[in-house]
C-alpha cells in the first residue's frame, strides 16, 4: 500500500509489561499479596489511552477514530466488546467510531494499519491501543486460550502447549536440516534478556540469562512440552512472555499534526505499511515465514527502500527460532542465513541493525493485543532517542517492524523514518 | 421396566465411552519457570559467546549478569554521538523519503536520480555506522550536487522541497568541524522528552 497522503506516529505510551519474574506481579508470596490486586484489563486500556494522549498533547476531542487490538479479552478476561472500552479511558472519545481489532498476535499491527487506511482515506487524527491481560489463567488455560489462533480442531491436540509445540516443530526441522543450531537461538534468548535487563517497563528487566542456561535444558531451564518428539527442542527461554501490558499512539495526517501544533519533524514518518494473511486451514513451510516476507516485499516496493536501507528493526520474537527466520523473512539475511546474524552481533545495540532492542517478545514481553503497538513504539523511542540505558548510539532514522500473529498467518509489516 | 433399564445401561455406557474417546491428551506435568536464580551471582560468572563461530572460536565472553558496557561499546555510542555521524543518520532519513517521491515523478530522468538516491543512502548509513571511515564532507558535497541536477531536471515536488529545506536545516544543527556529543537544543516548538519509563 503507497501512501498518496503522509502520515504519521505523533507518539504514544507504553505501561510496564508485567507477569510472573516481574517485581511488580502480585503472587501468592509476594509481600503486597492481600493489600493490592494486579492490574485488570480495562486499567491497562486507560493507562496506555490516557497516556498517549498526555504525551502527545492530544486532547481526546481531537481524536476522530480508534481502534484496539486484543486476541481474547472474553476468554482471559471475560470481556469483549473492548471499541467501546475506549471512551472509558477518555470522555472525549464519546460518539466517534471505535472498533477492536482481533488478528490473535498481530491484532496491535491490524489495528495500526486500519489507522493508517483511514488516514489515507481522510482522517486526520486517530487513535490506536492496544492491551492484553492474560494472568488471569493458569499456564495450561492460557495455553488453550491461545490455541485459538491455530487450527484449534486439528492442531489442539499437538501438546497442552499448542504453540511452543508448534514452533518447537519448526525448530526439530530446522536444527536437522543444519543451518540453524542451538546456539543460535540461545544467542537470541541471551540477546532478548540481556536488553530487557536495561529497559525499566520489560517483564525480565530482573531476570538475566546466561547462554549456558539458554542453552541446555535443566531444571532452571526446563523443556517443558509433553509431546516426547518435540520437547527436546523447545525450552522455557526460548519462549515469549506472558504477560500483561498496554500501548497507545497518535496516529496523524500532516493535517493531523497543523491541528495538533506539531510539525512533522516532532513526529516519525510512516512510509509504508503492509498486511499480508496465509491460510490457517494448512500448515505451511516449516523453514521460512512466507506470509511475513510477503508483507515485507510489499512494504519495502511501497517506501522504495531495500533490506539494507533499514537501521533499526522491532520483529516478532514470540519463539527464538522465529526472531531468526523473521530475519530471512525480512531480507536480512538468505535463507537459512539467519543464524549468522546473532552469531556476528549484527542485530544486537551496538551492532550495525540492532533488533528488539528492548527485550523483543521474549524480554519486554508480549501482552498480545498490545505487542504490535509496542513495537512500533519502540522503533519511534529508539529514532528520538528516548530510551535511555539500550538507546542505539547515534539514533537510527530508517526501521521496521514485523508483527506475526499464529503460526505466520497473518503479518503486519511497517517501514517507518524520523521524520 | 427392562426397556428403562437396558435405556439406562446405554446412557451410562455411553457417558464412559465418551470419557475415553475425549479426554485430553496427557502431555506432562505444570510448566516450570524460569528459576529467578538464573540471575546469577556476580560472583559466579559464566561465560556467555555472543560473538564469533558457534564453537566458540574467536568468541568474546561477556558475564551473565548486565554489568558495565564494553570499553569499545562506550567509545563507538560516544562517537555516533558526534555532530558527524548524527548529521549524515538524519540526512539518511530524508534522502528516504526523497526516494520514494522521485519515483511519483513522471521525468525521464526519475530512474537515474532514484539509482543515485539509493547510492547516496548506502553512502550515509555506512558513515552513521564507521563515521571515522567515511568522507563526510564529500558526502555532503555530493548531496549537494544531486540536489542541483534534481532541480534543473525538473525533478522536484513540494514533498522534495520540503526534505531539501530539511537537510538545510540539519546542517545548522549538526554542523561538521564541531567536536564533542551533540549539544544543540531541539528545533523550535520541540518538546525534549527525557528518558522516561513513559514514552
Amino acid at each position: 500500500m503507497s501512501l498518496p497522503r503522509r502520515a504519521f506516529v505523533l507518539g504514544g505510551h507504553l505501561t510496564s509489561f508485567i507477569g510472573k519474574k516481574h517485581p511488580d506481579f502480585l503472587w501468592k508470596g509476594h509481600p503486597e499479596f492481600g493489600q493490592r490486586e494486579n492490574p485488570a484489563l480495562e486499567d491497562y486500556i486507560t493507562m496506555a489511552v490516557r497516556g498517549a494522549l498526555a504525551a502527545t498533547g492530544t486532547p481526546g476531542e481531537l481524536v476522530q477514530k480508534s481502534w484496539i487490538g486484543n486476541f481474547a479479552g472474553e476468554l482471559f478476561n471475560n470481556q469483549g466488546h473492548l471499541g467501546a472500552a475506549l471512551p472509558g479511558a477518555d470522555p472525549g472519545l464519546m460518539f466517534k467510531p471505535a472498533m477492536r481489532v482481533e488478528g490473535a498476535c498481530a491484532s496491535g499491527g491490524l489495528a495500526f494499519a486500519s489507522a493508517v487506511e483511514s488516514i489515507r482515506a481522510g482522517t486526520d487524527i486517530t487513535l490506536v491501543a492496544g492491551a492484553e491481560v492474560q494472568t488471569t489463567a493458569t499456564a495450561r488455560q492460557g495455553g488453550d486460550f491461545l490455541a485459538r489462533a491455530s487450527h484449534y480442531r486439528r492442531q489442539r491436540g499437538l501438546d497442552d502447549f499448542t504453540f511452543p509445540a508448534l514452533f518447537a516443530r519448526r525448530t526439530k526441522a530446522i536444527y536437522a536440516q543444519g543451518d540453524i543450531t542451538e546456539d543460535d537461538t540461545a544467542l537470541v534468548s541471551v540477546k532478548a534478556y540481556a536488553n530487557a535487563n536495561k529497559n525499566p517497563l520489560a517483564h525480565m528487566k530482573a531476570v538475566g540469562m546466561s547462554f549456558d542456561t539458554a542453552r541446555t535444558a535443566s531444571d532452571a531451564n526446563p523443556a517443558f512440552l509433553g509431546n516426547a518428539d518435540l520437547a527436546p527442542y523447545l525450552k522455557v527461554s526460548d519462549c515469549s512472555q506472558v504477560s500483561d501490558g498496554g500501548a497507545a499512539m497518535i496516529v496523524v495526517s500532516e493535517a493531523g499534526l497543523a491541528k495538533l501544533g506539531k510539525r512533522p519533524e516532532d513526529a516519525v514518518e510512516i512510509l509504508s505499511i503492509e498486511v499480508a494473511t496465509g491460510n490457517l486451514y494448512e500448515d505451511g513451510d516449516l523453514f521460512s515465514m512466507p506470509v511475513t516476507a510477503a508483507a515485507a516485499a510489499r512494504a519495502y516496493a511501497a517506501a522504495g527502500l531495500r533490506p539494507e536501507d533499514i537501521q533499526i528493526g522491532e520483529v516478532h520474537d514470540c519463539f527464538s527460532v522465529t526472531e531468526l527466520l523473521i530475519y530471512e523473512a525480512l531480507g536480512f539475511a538468505a535463507k537459512g542465513r539467519g543464524g549468522t546474524l546473532i552469531r556476528d552481533g549484527v542485530t544486537q545495540i551496538g551492532g550495525r541493525l540492532p533488533i528488539n532492542t528492548g527485550g523483543g517478545l521474549i524480554g519486554f514481553g508480549h501482552p498480545v493485543g498490545a505487542t504490535g503497538v509496542k513495537q512500533v513504539l519502540e522503533v519511534c523511542r529508539q529514532m528520538k532517542g528516548e530510551c535511555g540505558a539500550y538507546q542505539v548510539p547515534g539514533q537510527p532514522t530508517v526501521g521496521i517492524t514485523a508483527n506475526m500473529g499464529g503460526d505466520d498467518k497473518t503479518a503486519v509489516v511497517s517501514i517507518l523514518r524520523h521524520a | 421396566m427392562n426397556r428403562n433399564l437396558l435405556l439406562g445401561g446405554a446412557a451410562v455406557v455411553g457417558i464412559f465411552a465418551a470419557l475415553i474417546v475425549f479426554r485430553s491428551p496427557n502431555t506432562g506435568g505444570a510448566v516450570p519457570d524460569v528459576r529467578p536464580a538464573v540471575t546469577a551471582s556476580p560472583d559466579e560468572p559464566s561465560p556467555t559467546r555472543l560473538h564469533g563461530s558457534a564453537d566458540g572460536e574467536g568468541s568474546r565472553a561477556v558475564g551473565d549478569k548486565v554489568g558495565p558496557p564494553r570499553p569499545e561499546s562506550v567509545a563507538m555510542s560516544e562517537r555516533r554521538l558526534q555532530n558527524d555521524a548524527m548529521l549524515v543518520g538524519m540526512e539518511s532519513s530524508a534522502w528516504t523519503l526523497i526516494k520514494r517521491e522521485i519515483a511519483r515523478v513522471d521525468n525521464p530522468a526519475s530512474k537515474a536520480f532514484m539509482d543515485e538516491a539509493s547510492e547516496l543512502i548506502r553512502g550515509l548509513r555506512d558513515a552513521r555506522l564507521s563515521p571515522d571511515n567515511a568522507d563526510v564532507p564529500a558526502l555532503q558535497a555530493r548531496q549537494k550536487d544531486i540536489r542541483d541536477r534534481m532541480r534543473t531536471a525538473g525533478v522536484t515536488t513540494g514533498v522534495i522541497e520540503e526534505q531539501f529545506k530539511r537537510l538545510d536545516d540539519l546542517e545548522k544543527r549538526y554542523p561538521l568541524g564541531a567536536s564533542g556529543p551533540v549539544t544543540t537544543p531541539a528545533p523550535a516548538g520541540a518538546t525534549p522528552v527525557p528518558p522516561s519509563e513513559n514514552p
